[in-house]
């Protein structure tokens, strides 16, 4: 299955909880994604996320200066941003159990006709 | 940082020029945010992944960060140019134009070797920053190496062209305007540079090898060494003063050869401003400067030698290399002293480090006779 798609509608959720806790800047987001098991996410749909979860208000950012490289835009959750995480959460859980029941308990076919079977 | 750092730090910093290319529509606070930081992330990416990283594609890319991002597909035709998205084009199409060019074998050869030269293009920028500002100034284009300021200000000039090639010390944009100002005024200014260098150079060549006058000692030189002045001594050994010498044609014998005639030498400049004793001419009023009576008179140190006005009053007679020479054996009652035509039957012409007294292995004669 493609999990990009899937991804697409759930990135919201995925981004605002690798921040709930420890902000973070834009690749730094990427790789806990990653690390958590989401390799597929593209890193310019999560760099566009941030962005539009900050115009949403659901996330503040900060710059934080560095010696020697760039400046790092830091991104941390607002009170907003956890009650929305919260709202996906709750979406999420009763989602992934209905579709949990729906692919455990549906019935597989007895037994698959072969071709030239009736010959 | 290393070449290949270095070559990934331009891609990427191209990339995103690239991907501002594509949001070129947006306003540029939407376009500022999303790109943001993507150089740094990009770089950080890049270490992460190793061998493995590879720029995506910039439009997919952009089109990608435009959905996430909850914005609308690129318009056609709303674009809001500023100088910014001008330079990015032009940086875009640039990379389209190599890519294009890079498809010829020889080409693409051509284009690595400039590539491995960008240093030296650094260092000229530099230089030629230097130059303009020195020119401006009135100062030589060409430092003295002797000169703390003018080296400072070329070290600190190429040091900055140098961060600036590596992608280094422009935190601001308007630097990187600037850093492209710069360079074309380098790239304006580099080639009559280079011309103005050549002839300087050409002209200090003609200096040295067309006029050996200005370099090798003129006058009275042994083995390539500037005679300062002549003892003599009669042949019993006694110094003698005020001896007028004349060469084989009846010329006057100087040390100063014809430069000092032809000029009016007032004091011997060979060796005058180098701070040591300058021989000076013998002077009888009503005539021209003396030069063949030897010993000649000498400014000692500190008498204007060090190239101010020479205070001729204190030319002395210094004393004698030696104080005596041995007598020549010629020197008999037998031989007539008096007969000018006599050809000395040995030369006494002490050779080897003047001293006080001569030790017998330095006197010009095997047996001397006190």
């Amino acid at each position: 299955m493609d999990t990009t798609q899937l991804l697409k509608g759930v990135l919201d959720a995925a981004v605002l909880a690798v921040v709930q806790h420890d902000d973070g800047y834009g690749y730094d987001i990427v790789r806990r994604l990653r690390d958590a098991g989401l390799g597929e996410v593209g890193d310019a749909s999560v760099y566009g996320t941030l962005r539009r979860l900050y115009s949403a208000g659901a996330l503040s950012s900060y710059v934080v200066p560095s010696d020697g490289g760039p400046h790092r835009k830091y991104y941390a959750i607002t009170p907003q941003g956890s009650k929305t995480l919260a709202a996906q959460c709750e979406d999420w859980s009763a989602f992934a159990s209905s579709m949990s029941a729906l692919l455990t308990t549906s019935p597989t076919p007895a037994s698959l006709r072969t071709i030239g079977e009736n010959r | 940082m290393n070449a290949t750092e270095l070559d990934l730090n331009l891609d990427i910093n191209r990339f995103a020029q690239q991907v501002r290319v594509e949001l070129a529509d947006l306003p540029g606070d939407d376009a500022d945010d999303l790109l943001d930081g993507l150089e740094a992330d990009l770089a950080e990416q890049a270490l992460d992944r190793g061998e493995d990283f590879a720029l995506p594609d910039p439009a997919t890319y952009a089109a990608e960060l435009r959905a996430a991002a909850g914005l609308p597909p690129r318009a056609a035709g709303s674009r809001r140019t500023s100088a910014r998205d001008v330079m990015a084009a032009i940086s875009v199409r640039l990379h389209q134009v190599e890519s294009r060019v890079r498809d010829n074998h020889a080409a693409a050869w051509l284009l690595d070797l400039c590539a491995a030269l960008r240093p030296v293009w650094w260092i000229l920028r530099g230089w030629a920053w230097f130059a303009v500002v020195a020119l401006v100034l009135g100062a030589s284009p060409f430092p003295d190496a002797l000169s703390f300021l003018p080296i400072a200000l070329l070290a600190g000039l190429i040091l900055v062209s140098v961060q600036w090639g590596r992608g280094r010390w422009l935190p601001r944009a308007w630097l990187r305007v600037a850093r492209t100002v710069l360079s074309v005024l380098a790239v304006v200014v580099l080639p009559f540079l280079i011309v103005y260098g050549a002839q300087e150079w050409s002209s200090r060549g003609a200096e040295e090898y067309v006029d050996p006058s200005v370099y090798y000692p003129q006058g009275m030189a042994v083995d390539g060494e500037r005679v300062r002045n002549i003892y003599a001594y009669d042949a019993e050994g006694n110094a003698l003063t005020d001896v007028q010498l004349f060469d084989q044609d009846g010329r006057p014998l100087v040390t100063t050869g014809s430069e000092g005639k032809a000029n009016a030498w007032d004091v011997d400049h060979y060796f005058y401003a180098g701070g040591g004793p300058v021989p000076v001419p013998l002077r009888i009023p009503s005539r021209e400067a003396i030069w063949n009576v030897y010993p000649l008179q000498e400014l000692p140190a500190g008498a204007g030698t060090d190239g101010l006005d020479p205070d001729l009053d204190r030319a002395q007679t210094r004393p004698f290399p030696y104080a005596q020479v041995p007598a020549l054996p010629a020197a008999d009652p037998t031989r007539d002293d008096t007969d000018a035509t006599q050809t000395p039957t040995a030369t006494p012409a002490p050779s080897g480090t003047p001293s006080a007294t001569p030790s017998p292995e330095e006197a010009p004669l095997e047996s001397p006779t006190p």
